[in-house]
């Protein structure tokens, strides 16, 4: 057999074939709405998260100080053991520049960009990483290996979130005098 | 958290809301175009019988289930049939009481007998039965719309 | 192990960005043409192992039941599984366990997608694949990953985005010659470096568009094999192996779940030094850079060597080691299941010689399709051998 030979499927449609009802189609928005419940391990960490802390959990088996902090340890199959609070700073391990908002859209030129990373944070074992968004500084200036800062938002403002930080900062100021803020 | 403590709405304990923001374009496929086309442009009816194992279909289809043959022919039916089953419905979406109970049919198709078909009944609940007569009460040409809606409902 | 099991005829529809058919009839179009090839009928089929990608791409919730008719499923033993990406590759093991168990002696495996009903993309869906309360509310989009990934495989070998970008000037240009393809282009390294910029590193021509379409293929045990077809190409590895859910604590410079994976097709396939022994390989390439990343794991190059390669040509069709003679998921199209199937079947046809313009030189005997997926963190692999 061979592709070239086989009577293949698939009407392929431009977009205005469905926008100017040339064909048939249902357009539907489906209310999906949910309330996930935090267990017991990602709630204590949004809890320190208001209180201004990041805490980890500890396996006293294989030693682990694991973030975000679980009640079990995935590598040696036990129950977890401790909390233990990690440093409110941490190391760029990598990151991007990103011109495209979660629902594709673009973000206008003159916008200064996303910058999303992923941040090993201090007092944590190494590679235990977490996503988050750099601020107040220049793209150009990133770099991985930076060491950067927790911004918070103000105590009264926090809600048990993860975006009680509002981003992450150099921690030490960047050469280059054009630094932004996220968004 | 002891066993007897029983919470049976999750909101009660902490937890982080959110959405998953999706919606859809659903094109009605080969099928179910030229069913839909011929209620909106001439309120006929379309099934298809399987040339291989003849097996029929209401609405018509591109391709047998049964035996995987293709199907290209349609043919019209009166869109009449027979009730197989049914139901009456109280409550509406979200929980709350109907004003009147709706009753929903599953019928068997008049000229595509293997086939059945759920809509609507426009009866009350009490006159409703098992094998009863039924015909298709479609919107006026111009409101139609190429929809499922298009049928308004059954009635006896 | 029961039986040896083979491919004996496969199908596929064309990828496009939006088709008219529903998921249904494009699962039938591809299984139809599937059995056509092989002179079989649905009768003859004992199971059927379907693979679709998530339902929110759809929209349509039990996609396994909603696309069981099209997938000839109607009152036979019919599974649907799903490992996000790599179910392309994981659709056609699951075949292989119910025939190399002995239980059936024929399997139909068909991948389906219908990605252009999530209007108008299926951002929003990516998005809840990310964790709800620890990352979700920073409002990643699905590039933010590959980008992270893409930046940190960089950073750790000193690769350039030059070197990269190449992957998708062959892959769009090999592309060309197949008749299914969506993107099939003759594009410059500098195309791709100066179209639109999404997510440093990644820029448009980085990525994969969102498809619709299906491919499926026929399995059968050893003496009904032989029975049927002159050409059979047998399943002799398979593998595939899970990563940490918390992806942000893995080594994004290399896919350790992959090369587990492949190690345990090898093993099964009895290959020991994969570089020479695999001649031809399908890697996923969703991005650019995955190419390059899975042929690493897969133990086709050194650590951070995979560009190089590439620079040298020796993954051109005509190159010591062909990577994606079919213009892979980058020229063909990512119907996200669907397109590991193809990759499959693109091996199948380079095994059989019968890849017509896409023939790869040298009659090659050995080969193998890759698929990756989940939150990027699964690897599903497939050996296979014309002998």
């Amino acid at each position: 057999m061979e592709l070239e030979k086989l009577k293949m499927g698939a009407t392929p449609l431009k977009e205005t074939d469905v926008k100017e009802g040339k064909v048939l189609s249902l357009a539907m928005t489906p209310d999906l709405s949910y309330a996930w419940d935090n267990g017991v391990a990602i709630g204590r960490y949004l809890e320190e998260l208001k209180n201004g802390r990041i805490i980890a959990r500890k396996c006293n088996k294989c030693n682990r100080i694991m973030l975000p902090p679980r009640m079990f340890c995935e590598l040696c199959w036990r129950a977890t053991d401790e909390w233990v609070y990690c440093k409110d700073t941490g190391t760029v391990n990598t990151f991007s520049i990103c011109y495209v908002n979660w629902d594709a859209s673009r973000i206008p030129p003159g916008q200064p960009p996303h910058i999303p990373a992923v941040i090993h944070v201090d007092g944590a074992s190494h590679f235990m990483g977490i996503l988050h968004v750099l601020g107040e500084v220049d793209p150009d200036d990133v770099k991985i290996g930076m060491k950067v800062k927790a911004v918070w938002k103000k105590p009264e403002e926090r809600e048990g979130s993860i975006t009680d930080i509002m981003y992450w900062k150099p921690l030490r100021p960047a050469k280059s005098k054009k630094a932004t803020g996220r968004r | 958290m002891a066993l007897s403590e029983r919470i049976d709405r999750n909101v009660d304990l902490t937890h982080f809301e959110g959405k998953i923001p999706v919606s859809y374009v659903y094109t009605y496929g080969l099928g179910l175009e030229k069913f839909f086309r011929a209620i909106k442009d001439k309120g006929e009816f379309l099934a298809s019988k399987c040339p291989e194992c003849g097996t029929t279909y209401f609405p018509c289809r591109i391709f047998c289930e049964r035996c995987f043959s293709e199907i290209s022919d349609t043919y019209k039916v009166p869109g009449t049939g027979r009730v197989e089953s049914f139901t009456v419905c109280h409550l509406n979406m979200d929980g709350t009481k109907k004003e009147t109970p709706q009753v929903v049919g599953l019928i068997r198709m008049d000229g595509a007998e293997d086939a059945t078909f759920v809509h609507l009944l426009d009866i009350s609940p009490s006159r409703a039965s098992i094998g009863m007569r039924v015909k298709p009460v479609l919107k006026p040409k111009k409101e139609r719309e190429g929809s499922i809606l298009d049928i308004i409902s059954f009635k006896p | 192990m029961g039986q040896r099991v083979a491919i004996i005829g496969a199908g596929m529809t064309k990828f496009v960005r939006r088709a008219q058919e529903t998921g249904k009839e494009l699962a039938w179009q591809a299984a139809k043409a599937a059995l056509d090839s092989c002179g079989l009928t649905l009768k003859d089929i004992d199971c059927v192992s379907l693979g679709t990608a998530p339902d929110a791409f759809d929209g349509v919730h039990m996609k396994g039941e909603y696309l069981s008719d099209g997938s000839g499923g109607w009152r036979k033993p019919y599974i649907r599984h799903f490992v996000g990406g790599g179910t392309g590759v994981f659709a056609p093991i699951h075949g292989w366990f119910h025939v190399a168990s002995g239980v059936f002696d024929t399997c139909l495996v068909v991948c389906s997608e219908k990605m252009s009903s999530c209007h108008p993309h299926p951002q929003g869906a990516f998005k809840t694949i990310f964790d709800h309360t620890t990352e979700q509310p920073l409002d990643p989009t699905l590039i933010w990953i590959f980008a992270l990934e893409y930046n940190r495989y960089m950073q750790t070998y000193g690769i350039s985005k030059r070197d990269i970008a190449l992957v998708s000037v062959k892959n769009k240009k090999n592309a060309m010659d197949h008749p299914a393809a969506q993107l099939p282009m003759e594009i410059t390294v500098d195309d791709v470096l100066n179209s639109e910029l999404l997510a440093w590193p990644v820029n448009r021509l980085d990525i994969s568009p969102a498809s619709d379409g299906a491919a499926a293929i026929v399995l059968a045990g050893e003496r009904t094999a032989r029975r049927l077809t002159d050409k059979p190409v047998w399943i002799e590895g398979v593998g595939w192996n899970l990563d940490t859910a918390y992806w942000a604590t893995r080594d994004l410079s290399y896919p350790r779940y992959v090369e587990k994976a492949a190690r345990m097709a090898y093993e099964m396939a009895g290959i020991k030094e994969p570089k020479k022994e695999i001649e031809i390989a399908e890697p996923y390439d969703p991005f650019t850079y995955k190419e390059l990343h899975h042929m690493e794991g897969l133990l086709l190059a050194d650590r951070g060597e995979a560009p190089q390669l590439l620079v040298d040509g020796v993954t051109q069709r005509d190159g010591d080691r062909p990577m994606c003679p079919s213009g892979g998921a980058l020229g063909v199209g990512n119907p996200i299941s669907a397109t590991g199937l193809m990759k499959v079947i693109e091996i199948f046809l380079q095994l059989r010689g019968e890849a017509g313009k896409r023939q790869v030189p040298g009659n090659p005997t050995c080969g193998l399709a890759q698929a990756w997926g989940d939150l990027m963190q699964v690897g599903t692999v497939i050996v296979l051998k014309n002998r």
